[in-house]
């Protein structure tokens, strides 16, 4: 059950988001910070670095948090300095393009607050000792700290990769999200357990209407890196890196199937070859070459042939939907 | 509306599932339980959950190519 703090929380970050988007649009316009939408005929420009908006919900939804919830305060400050590194970073690349690499590496240093807070609170902020289905409390020494670098970065870069198309980051990492939330519920007996994720639900919620099919704002990486490293940084907060993991399924897989076929992390503007083709008529099909990266939408369209934008939005959407629901059965299989 | 890829792949991300389940069943019965000793525990868990990273991503890959050359748009036999 909803408590009415994060329902009060949620609401604020949802109408913070919903009113300051459109005015951002405006302005990145005014400063023609604009990028073609190329899945559109005539390639109109759309106004780019939604993650602004979507900072300037969750910032100020954090502090809410912070004086909702005293006791809160070494997750909330975590959370507000992981979110705000991985904002930093993807805003620099959104104005000046960094390369795959460096951007993944700064990326890595954004789970250094999360370290530090650890050593400040060690019994607020717990390290290896994550919650999974059936065994319960895991006791990871040595592979928990091996794989801590990737529980921010790992996030953050797959989200980023499945920024695609219109409303897909906002749609499927919402459904992420309120998955985590719900199951936090579920984990927990307390009545706030959600809390933590109650800025980005809302967040993501009210930006959600500006960037769904045709998007009048793109999310830039400063929204995608933002909202991947939120949900990378309130699941260790959590204890449920397990059920995050799992309703981002179909980004990971992505991230896996693109790497894995270019042979590394490349920038997606350094790749000589698209993996999908846009037809005469707007249909996008998976492209025929045998260089060309394969990505999950290429592995969509081959399957079900060309389709428009939105019919591909709605399975990608429909594949978070899918790993939403196995991250909730995750959450009930966790032994109270 | 064909919702073959959405069925597949929802499949294929509910046997990752499953089989990630099962291995840390697996890894907490038989390692941790029967193995004394602490290093040689925590060598033989990793290695098993290496083991499975590999094996899916192999596996992805392959399966991966495998729809790419049957799709019939896309043949280029």
């Amino acid at each position: 059950m909803l408590s009415m703090a994060e329902a009060a929380l949620t609401l604020f970050a949802a109408v913070t988001a919903y009113l300051i988007t459109p005015l951002i649009a405006k302005a990145m316009r005014a400063i023609g910070h604009v990028r073609p939408d190329v899945h559109k005929p005539g390639r109109p420009l759309v106004p780019y670095s939604g993650g602004i908006a979507l900072y300037i919900a969750v910032a100020p939804s954090l502090l809410l948090l912070a004086l909702l919830q005293p006791s809160l305060l070494p997750q909330t400050i975590t959370l507000a300095l992981v979110t705000g590194a991985a904002f930093v970073v993807g805003l620099v690349d959104d104005f000046k393009v960094l390369g795959g690499l460096m951007k993944t590496s700064l990326t890595l240093l954004t789970v250094l607050p999360v370290v530090i807070a650890h050593a400040i609170w060690p019994s607020q902020i717990q390290l290896g000792r994550p919650l999974v289905p059936i065994l319960g409390k895991l006791r990871l020494t040595i592979i928990y700290w091996l794989l801590l670098p990737l529980a921010v970065a790992g996030p953050a870069n797959v989200v980023n990769m499945l920024d695609v198309f219109n409303g897909v980051m906002p749609a499927s990492t919402l459904l992420a999200a309120l998955a985590l939330m719900v199951s936090n519920h579920i984990i927990y007996s307390d009545p706030q357990a959600g809390i933590l994720l109650a800025p980005l639900v809302g967040a993501l919620a009210g930006y959600l209407p500006y960037n769904r099919w045709p998007a009048r704002i793109l999310n830039g990486d400063s929204g995608s890196l933002l909202v991947g490293a939120y949900i990378g940084a309130a699941a260790i907060l959590t204890r449920t890196e397990f059920v995050a993991m799992v309703a981002l399924m179909p980004h990971i897989l992505n991230g896996a199937l693109v790497i894995g076929s270019v042979g590394g992390l490349k920038e997606h503007r350094a790749m000589e070859e698209r993996p999908i083709r846009i037809l005469p008529d707007y249909r996008l099909a998976a492209s025929r070459s045998l260089k060309a990266p394969i990505s999950l939408t290429r592995i969509i369209l081959a399957l079900d042939g060309p389709l428009t934008e939105r019919e591909v939005v709605k399975r990608l959407v429909g594949l978070g939907a899918a790993s939403s629901f196995m991250a909730l059965m995750s959450a009930l299989l966790v032994p109270g | 509306m064909s919702l073959r890829a959405l069925l597949l792949l929802s499949a294929l991300m509910a046997t990752v599932w499953a089989s990630l389940i099962a291995l840390m069943y697996l890894v907490e019965a038989l390692i941790m339980r029967w193995v004394a000793l602490s290093l040689l525990r925590s060598i033989l868990g990793m290695a098993a959950y290496a083991a499975w990273v590999a094996a899916w991503y192999f596996a992805l890959m392959r399966i991966a190519r495998r729809v790419l050359e049957r799709a019939p748009e896309l043949s280029t036999r």
